[in-house]
């Protein structure tokens, strides 16, 4: 385990280590740190980016997709050379050479029902990011970090709506209070569409996307006081009006998913 | 009547309104939405439990899943 910065990254990080909330402990908490981004369209890729570019050690992106024309204009990492490829192994490539601390892993595949059973990817990681497009994969996530007791972070936005939290398991309290993503929207709801179908603002896409990385920031350099503060907020961004909101999640004594009773 | 406040905008009640009688009455969908009453996220299986009281703040917004 690394206990002190090289030159090169004192160097490199100097923006990070110069933060009194990080410093140079903060920073070696991120060059340890594992993530998993579920999702590399317009939120992953820049959630992907932000991570390996403040030194995140290893990133595993998942991911089905292949570019196309229409991605361009909010996929910021992919250019017209990239259409037909697999966004994965572009992201790998592009950042691979740019950010040299991070090891990209890159897994094509969409997350399914399998790797919700077999949930090695969810378990060995610090942090899974949802930045998926639909609500049964969400759904689908959230029971799997639930289940493995893990820490999610899920970013949405659709036209001028976005929506931000984090759910984090404790040995205390279990996922009492906050709940779980299905806890805010039970299996049976009606969901908006997606970007690609509802239209968005890169602008406001990539906002979303920032403070998702944020969040994961703040997340990987806290103890466990101060994550005690990050997780179980609802955020609610309104990209028409600049605003954000706050608001406490609940848990659903009711829920299936993240009730004592079925973990 | 009580006076609450709906997505931002005064709306008059009778007593003991549900919070899903006031969703009804504004002809939402509940199973499209999430509700927060005075800065908490209600879940959708307590609204038919729990009564609105007077100046509670009730905002609704719905799911969004794009990324
Ligand atoms: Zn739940």
């Amino acid at each position: 385990m690394m206990s002190k910065l090289t030159d090169k990254q004192y160097i490199r990080y100097s923006s990070h280590v110069l933060l009194p909330e990080i410093g140079e402990l903060g920073q070696l908490k991120l060059l340890q740190s594992s993530v998993l981004i579920i999702g590399v369209g317009g939120l992953g890729h820049a959630v992907a980016q932000q991570l390996a570019a403040a030194g995140v050690k290893h990133i595993t992106l998942m991911d089905d997709d292949t570019v196309e024309l229409s991605n361009l204009p909010r996929q910021l990492l992919f250019n017209e050379q990239d259409i037909g490829q697999l966004k994965v192994n572009i992201v790998r490539q592009k950042l691979s050479t740019a950010y040299s601390d991070c090891k990209i892993t890159a897994v094509c595949k969409r997350f399914t029902a399998e790797d919700f059973y077999s949930v090695d990817s969810v378990n060995s990681v610090d942090l899974v990011f949802d930045c998926t497009d639909n609500f049964a994969s969400r759904l689908l996530i959230n029971q799997a970090v639930v289940n493995a007791k893990g820490v999610l972070i899920s970013a949405a936005i659709s036209g001028a709506n976005g929506q931000l939290f984090c759910i984090a398991h404790s040995k205390q309290s279990n996922f009492h209070g906050s709940g779980c993503y299905q806890c805010l929207y039970p299996d049976d709801s009606n969901v908006s569409q997606s970007c690609a179908q509802a239209g968005v603002l890169t602008s406001a896409l990539l906002s979303m996307a920032s403070m998702q990385s944020l969040l994961g920031l703040n997340w990987l350099t806290s103890d466990v006081s101060q994550r005690d503060r990050l997780k179980g907020q609802l955020h609610l961004f309104n990209a028409h009006n600049l605003q954000w909101r706050k608001v406490t999640m609940s848990q659903d004594p009711d829920c299936c998913i993240c009730t004592p009773s079925c973990i | 009547m009580i006076t609450i406040e709906f997505n931002g905008l005064a709306q008059e009640l009778g007593y003991n309104s549900s919070l899903l009688q006031l969703i009804e009455l504004k002809n939402l969908n509940p199973k499209s939405l999430a509700l927060v009453l005075n800065d908490q996220v209600v879940p959708r299986s307590r609204w038919a439990q729990i009564e609105c009281q007077h100046s509670d703040k009730i905002d609704v917004f719905s799911a969004v899943a794009g990324g």
